[in-house]
């Protein structure tokens, strides 16, 4: 029984850390109907920084955090206005390739700089944790998880919803041309899903790796955030927050019961099973936007 | 007020599709702009608020001035700020918000605080759109549609309102509603309009001043009471003949009758 709540609070946990990174490729694909194939690659991107900042310069945890924020929105504000602006106009296509060689980039600089060794945190949080009731312990890593991704996304959540800034990009991702014409700032817009996309990504990244140990091969981090992504529907925000958590979940329950009577590696795919699964019923992912056709 | 000098644009760098457009709208008027399919009405609309570039397009020839300044270099987000504003044809709401977050990006091209104001008098002119606040715009019936898109073009508060065919799908009731509003709109604002129209009759109705289009050139000008006098755009585009009756299509023989510009 304890086993079993452990398990779903590791998996809530690592689950809205693969929502938020979702978060990034959706805004990116609601406002250019780009699909990002960098976003795994600038995930842990995020992570080396933070690994950097806080391992090889001493930093305080927080601190790096700071720093991989400032970094990475830089980042991604030279990518939007050196690789993407001159390709507005072009077939989405290749705009989709180029994220793709960006991604290899990216993944290849990493390679440059910090080799292919797994890199290791020292441990950032105390043993033990906050207990639950009598029958559940809250690591502090998982506390801190939770707290972190919540801020993000409540935060991230309410600027879209509720801010001019907010509206202007579902303007732009519901009609880029009528939004000119409005007068709104697209590229301005674009070039803020970038920055908002990266961050989360970037910060999603480093949350995740401080716990297991960094390596290059993280990137499938990102790829299980895209299943999310799809599988929650492209468009929509709502969906990837309820799905991260649920694929965090199946992800642990089948590595805890599954794998050790497999002989493991099934957890490992079971984000992109249950992605198969569900395009085959609901090609739009489960709360996507269904073109709207009035009767 | 805005000025186009013979335009000529060309579409990827081949295709001409006006052929040196000259008009001009005064300030506090409404003047229409007339012609059949393709003869390069929303060409038009697109070459003033810069739309063109999105498709290739490109003004090759003349200039369009508006209070002085050229503006057929500019961006469409700058164009709209120095106050023209487009309704697109097709009724382009944003179809996945609601009515009144619509409303609100209009404004968002303006950071003052008179928007509160705005929105209300926008719902004033219709208060249909009042009532359906929180509907998603993807769902609303195609007049409401029609009005949302104008409701929203209001709120960036432009000098110049370029409609593309507002009453393209509407029933004949809804046409008269919608050019009643725009009517009283600009009787209030004092705001200049220019009308694409296929509907020569109720265009011609509204607006002072009219064009004729025909393959990218002005092949008729004058003001809207003459235009509905010609005897060619009552044959070809009202569907009277002299006597003001309804056509008989038995006694039609076409070749006996040319336009006179051609």
């Amino acid at each position: 029984m304890n086993e079993l709540i452990n398990y779903l609070i590791t998996g809530v946990a690592n689950g809205f850390i693969y929502s938020m990174i979702a978060i990034g490729f959706i805004l990116i694909f609601k406002c250019s109907k780009i699909f990002n194939f960098a976003q795994p690659e600038i995930t842990i991107l995020g992570a080396y920084i933070i690994y950097a900042a806080t391992v090889q310069f001493k930093l305080p945890f927080m601190l790096g955090i700071g720093i991989t924020i400032g970094l990475i929105a830089i980042l991604a504000l030279i990518i939007e206005r050196v690789l993407l602006r001159p390709m507005i106009g072009q077939p989405i296509l290749s705009i989709i390739l180029l994220t793709l060689g960006l991604g290899s980039f990216v993944r290849g600089a990493i390679i440059l700089i910090w080799g292919t060794e797994w890199l290791r945190f020292p441990p950032l949080f105390p043993e033990g944790g906050v207990a639950i009731g009598r029958i559940a312990t809250l690591s502090y890593p998982h506390v801190f998880f939770l707290s972190m991704c919540s801020l993000f996304i409540l935060s991230l959540g309410a600027y879209y919803r509720f801010s001019r800034g907010g509206l202007a990009m579902r303007a732009t991702a519901d009609d880029i041309i009528v939004a000119k014409v409005l007068g709104i700032k697209v590229t301005r817009v674009l070039a803020l899903t970038w920055v908002i996309a990266s961050t989360v990504g970037g910060i999603g990244g480093a949350l995740l790796t401080s716990v297991t140990g960094i390596h290059y091969t993280a990137v499938e981090i990102g790829f299980k955030s895209m299943a999310v992504g799809l599988v929650g529907g492209l468009e929509s925000l709502a969906g990837v927050i309820v799905v991260g958590p649920l694929l965090g979940i199946a992800e642990t329950l089948i590595a805890g019961y599954i794998d050790p009577l497999v002989g493991g590696g099934l957890s490992e795919v079971a984000a992109y099973f249950v992605l198969m699964v569900v395009l085959i019923f609901r090609p739009h992912g489960i709360f996507g936007w269904e073109t709207i056709e009035r009767v | 007020m805005l000025k186009m000098v013979n335009v000529e644009v060309k579409y990827s760098e081949v295709i001409l599709v006006l052929r040196g457009i000259s008009l001009e709208l005064p300030a506090n008027k409404i003047v229409c702009l007339l012609g059949a399919n393709g003869a390069g009405k929303t060409t038009t609309l697109k070459a003033i608020s810069g739309l063109l570039g999105s498709e290739d397009g490109k003004v090759t020839d003349g200039f369009i001035e508006f209070s002085g300044e050229r503006i057929d270099r500019l961006e469409t987000e700058i164009i709209t700020k120095l106050g023209i504003s487009q309704v697109l044809e097709g009724r382009r709401v944003f179809e996945h918000l609601n009515v009144d977050d619509n409303v609100r990006t209009g404004a968002l091209s303006r950071g003052d605080g008179e928007i509160k104001v705005d929105i209300e008098r926008v719902y004033g002119y219709f208060p249909r759109l009042g009532q359906l606040k929180k509907r998603t715009a993807g769902y609303l019936s195609g007049g409401e549609q029609q009005m949302l898109v104008i409701a929203r073009a209001l709120m960036g508060r432009p000098k110049v309102l370029l409609l593309d065919e507002p009453s393209l799908g509407l029933s004949p009731l809804l046409v008269q509603e919608v050019f009643n509003v725009l009517g009283r709109i600009q009787a209030d604002t004092r705001m200049s309009m220019l009308l694409v129209e296929q509907n020569a009759n109720i265009a011609l109705k509204i607006s002072e001043y009219g064009y004729v289009l025909e393959n990218g050139r002005v092949v008729l000008d004058g003001p809207s009471e003459k235009i509905i006098e010609n005897q060619d755009i009552r044959e070809f585009y009202l569907g009277l003949s002299e006597l003001g009756s309804r056509k008989s299509y038995r006694e039609v023989k076409h070749y006996k009758r040319r336009k006179r510009w051609l």
